[in-house]
């Protein structure tokens, strides 16, 4: 009786004991897994900070070179700005000469014209507006001066000379009574 | 049971465990120190990224604004302050009247009628402003040659109404004066082009005159403390 139980016990014993060393057994084999997964997960957490090391020291390196083209960039852009200001107000005279009275030419010109005749005159008043559109006073010293002018006027030179400037008014004002002169007026547009 | 034996055992199952445990334990913790490291990579890579996206345009940039003509420094100093006179940024309607009237006695010639531009004058970056100018014959000549560049500011005429009388000369004139601004970013760079070049040469001679001519110093200070006639 007592050794049937105690048999009984063994067994019972051995049992557990066999159930326990299969847990066991089960549990190392894990732990033997997450040691080996331990190991290559370190190998990479090594292989992470180097990589990680390289990478820093890289960018370390491009920005500094991004801060020294920035520098040249704002040199370069700085001198670049200062040469489009040249050029754009040197851009801005050309096309405002162009619309400019370029008086003494014009003056000389119309002076030039008046004075193909060869008579004593006297230009009194002259204005240029816009689009080169002139009138001038022309004083001529005595009504035969005056003749003469009106007389070369017709001739082929002046009407020559005179497409140049499209005379579009040619008025004889009163002549004057006290110095016996007569005033001339002329006007058009300069071509 | 033996208490001490309980004991044992006791000690003896928590090293086991223990010793079951840690790898698990150092794997996860190798886990998420990996996880941290990536991410450390990732951010760094994408920093890399950026960098080197604007190191990139940067150089575009860089060769973009080199490859313009350009002039020697002291020359692009010289004609640049020059020419900001000329054509100023902005309108200066005390400037307009100081120029007239500096021209006027430079010239010889006295100014008869003379009314200051007004803030409505001032359009799309020129200013008209009528005068009326009266001096003998030379001292017009005189001004004719002056006027567009040795009088500080560029000017042009828009209309002249002249009147000579024994010698004299009366004339009304419209000068129009000019401002301009100033390239805002980098597309609007043109360096110096071959038209504007040409130009340069011509009047390169009033440019270094007006150049070099006394430059505005911003650090001079007025001195405001004289004395005056009394309190208001």
């Amino acid at each position: 009786m007592t050794s049937s139980i105690f048999t009984k016990k063994i067994n019972l014993f051995t049992a557990v004991e066999e159930q326990r060393a299969a847990a066991t057994k089960k549990l190392r084999t894990f732990s033997v897994l997450c040691m080996r997964i331990s190991m290559l997960l370190g190998l990479l957490l090594m292989f992470s900070f180097l990589i990680q090391i390289k990478l820093r020291s890289d960018n370390a390196q491009f920005a500094s070179s991004l801060k020294s083209v920035e520098q040249r960039i704002e040199s370069q852009f700085e001198h670049q700005l200062k040469m489009s200001v040249i050029d754009g107000r040197l851009a801005k005279i050309a096309s405002a000469s162009t619309s400019d009275i370029q008086y003494v030419s014009l003056h000389t010109r119309i002076y030039k014209l008046l004075s193909l005749a060869g008579v004593s005159l006297r230009m009194n008043k002259l204005t240029i507006e816009k689009q080169h559109q002139f009138t001038a006073e022309v004083e001529f010293l005595s009504s035969e001066d005056l003749r003469t002018y009106l007389t070369v006027v017709e001739g082929p030179e002046f009407q020559k000379k005179i497409k140049q400037f499209s005379v579009q008014d040619f008025r004889l004002n009163k002549p004057d009574a006290k110095n016996n002169s007569v005033t001339l007026s002329i006007g058009g547009t300069i071509l | 049971m033996n208490p001490k034996l309980a004991k044992f055992i006791f000690l003896q199952r928590l090293y086991a465990l223990t010793e079951q445990i840690m790898y698990p334990v150092i794997a996860v913790v190798l886990l998420i120190l990996l996880a941290f490291q990536l991410y450390g990579i990732y951010t760094i890579s994408l920093e890399r990224f950026v960098i080197t996206e604007r190191l990139d345009a940067l150089n575009e940039t860089h060769n973009q604004i080199t490859g313009k003509r350009s002039l020697p420094i002291a020359e692009r100093d010289t004609y640049s302050a020059a020419l900001l006179k000329l054509i100023p940024l902005t309108e200066d309607i005390f400037q307009i009247t100081s120029t007239i009237n500096a021209l006027a006695a430079d010239t010889d010639m006295k100014i008869d009628q003379f009314s200051p531009p007004r803030e409505a004058d001032v359009k799309k970056g020129t200013t008209q402003v009528s005068v009326n100018i009266s001096g003998t014959t030379t001292a017009f000549e005189n001004f004719l040659q002056k006027y567009q560049y040795l009088s500080g500011r560029f000017m042009t005429l828009s209309s002249v109404r002249v009147s000579y009388k024994d010698g004299t000369v009366t004339a009304q004139l419209t000068l129009v004066f000019y401002t301009a601004p100033i390239p805002k970013d980098k597309t609007e760079l043109t360096g110096l082009r071959d038209p504007q070049r040409k130009l340069l040469t011509t009047i390169k001679p009033y440019l270094e005159k007006l150049g070099s001519a006394g430059i505005i110093d911003d650090s001079e200070t007025v001195d405001v403390d004289y004395p005056t006639a009394g309190s208001f």
